[in-house]
């Protein structure tokens, strides 16, 4: 008992230690473990509550000068869109030449950031938009310049994005240019497409949009340009870094991207979309 | 005595809604300081190490719960950072050391052993890059904090210490 007791006494900030550290270990392990999945959505829900009553007070400082900006994108946008209205006229009539079919249709939902934390590996947004307003886990979110991310999870009225710069972010995307395809992810400091073939014709300055491969956003979405090409002496592959569209840490309202994608395509490929999460 | 020990988990719920309101307005680069980590260092300097890992495990649990990052990561690391932070502290010193330089220079210690532990738990890839770890991901948000710990520090008034 005294040998115990001094090991103890010499011993017990170490001993202390190692049993935290076990413990947060164990978490760590079972962070996919539905009912701890439960746990931190409770947890997420009831903090996101507090954290809006604060935020819209917050919000209000800036929205003048928010104002502006967003009535000289108008005007941009209503040239654009005067401009991709014939393209859609055209694209209509062509697809009906060759009796090619929408699969996909969606909604935008409207949304405020209300609150962020930042890490260098996992950035994740909070929005006020929940289950009330039909968010589901997987949805894509989206501002005016592309793709901020997908809905991580959701309480009933408020939702987490885990954004580009997440290191469990992947999504298809292709190359609008040359139509190569590879997997989008975050490194922790870069946003890259890795193990693209040395064939692959990417070029400097090509844009980079999500692939209607996946299963999760069916849509091509801006992401952003190709930036640097790391082309390694030895090995078949590339990787290409990407300089995304959207300010992530500027985002302040998205818009969340009701897809219903098709109901065949979604039950062949088990869509993540209809997981209940 | 012990309601002071309990408060930093008081302080906690401003703090961390700081750190996910106005926080990420000061953001330089998507580096952002770690207001949490500065409550943590503080406390464990003015009640030992064991108090200081107890506290970190129970600061980065609420942590994990209210930023929605991967359970147990910022645990694991919050208790790491006051084990090393709870090394400086000297029972004849209580009351001075946050008062000092030194202070400053434990922030930033027990800010790169938390960052650099966090990206090797939720990021851990044999491709890393070494620099890029202890410098982006470790020196830059250290920097940062130790900064604004000493923005606090300078405009805390002196007799409101321990």
């Amino acid at each position: 008992m005294r040998i115990v007791k001094n090991i103890w006494d010499q011993f017990k900030e170490y001993l202390v230690l190692v049993f935290l550290l076990l413990i947060s270990i164990i978490f760590i392990s079972h962070s996919d473990n539905p009912s701890v999945k439960n746990l931190k959505t409770t947890a997420f829900g009831s903090f996101a509550f507090v954290s809006s009553l604060f935020s819209d007070v917050l919000h209000t400082t800036g929205l003048k000068s928010e104002n502006e900006k967003l009535r000289k994108q108008n005007a941009e946008l209503m040239l654009e869109i005067n401009k991709l209205r014939e393209f859609g006229i055209e694209n209509v009539e062509l697809k009906n030449l060759l009796s090619v079919k929408d699969t996909i249709s969606y909604q935008l939902i409207p949304a405020k950031i209300i609150s962020k934390a930042f890490s260098a590996d996992q950035t994740t947004f909070t929005l006020n938009k929940g289950k009330s307003e039909g968010i589901k886990a997987g949805m894509a979110v989206i501002t005016g310049e592309g793709l901020v991310g997908i809905i991580e999870r959701s309480s009933d009225d408020f939702s987490l994005i885990r954004t580009l710069k997440h290191i469990n972010f992947r999504v298809v995307v292709k190359d609008q240019r040359s139509r190569f395809q590879g997997i989008l992810h975050w490194t922790g400091s870069q946003l890259i497409i890795s193990n693209l073939p040395k064939t692959s014709e990417i070029k400097l300055g090509d844009r980079i949009v999500t692939s209607e491969l996946s299963s999760l956003i069916g849509q091509p979405f801006p992401i952003g340009i190709v930036k640097k090409i790391i082309n390694p002496d030895e090995g078949y592959f590339n990787n290409v870094l990407i300089k995304p569209f959207v300010e992530i840490e500027k985002v302040e309202n998205v818009f969340i991207v009701a897809a219903i994608p098709h109901k065949i395509k979604n039950s062949i490929e088990l869509n993540f979309y209809n997981s209940g999460n | 005595m012990k309601i002071d020990k309990i408060l930093p988990v008081i302080y906690f719920i401003p703090l961390i809604l700081i750190q996910v309101l106005i926080v990420p307005y000061i953001e330089l680069n998507g580096i952002v300081p770690d207001l949490i980590l500065i409550l943590l260092v503080f406390y464990t300097l003015k009640y030992g190490q064991l108090y200081g890992m107890i506290l970190g495990f129970v600061l980065g649990a609420l942590t994990d719960f209210s930023t929605g990052s991967i359970l147990g990561s910022s645990m694991f690391t919050k208790t790491l950072s006051a084990f090393v932070a709870g090394y400086f502290y000297n029972e004849n010193l209580v009351g001075t050391i946050t008062k000092s330089p030194l202070f400053l220079a434990i922030v930033f210690l027990a800010s790169m052993v938390n960052a650099i532990a966090f990206s090797l738990i939720v990021n851990f890839d044999i491709s890393l890059n070494i620099f890029s770890l202890i410098f982006d991901q470790g020196i830059l948000p250290s920097v940062y904090t130790t900064i604004i710990a000493s923005i606090i520090m300078i405009f805390t008034p002196r007799r409101s210490y321990i």
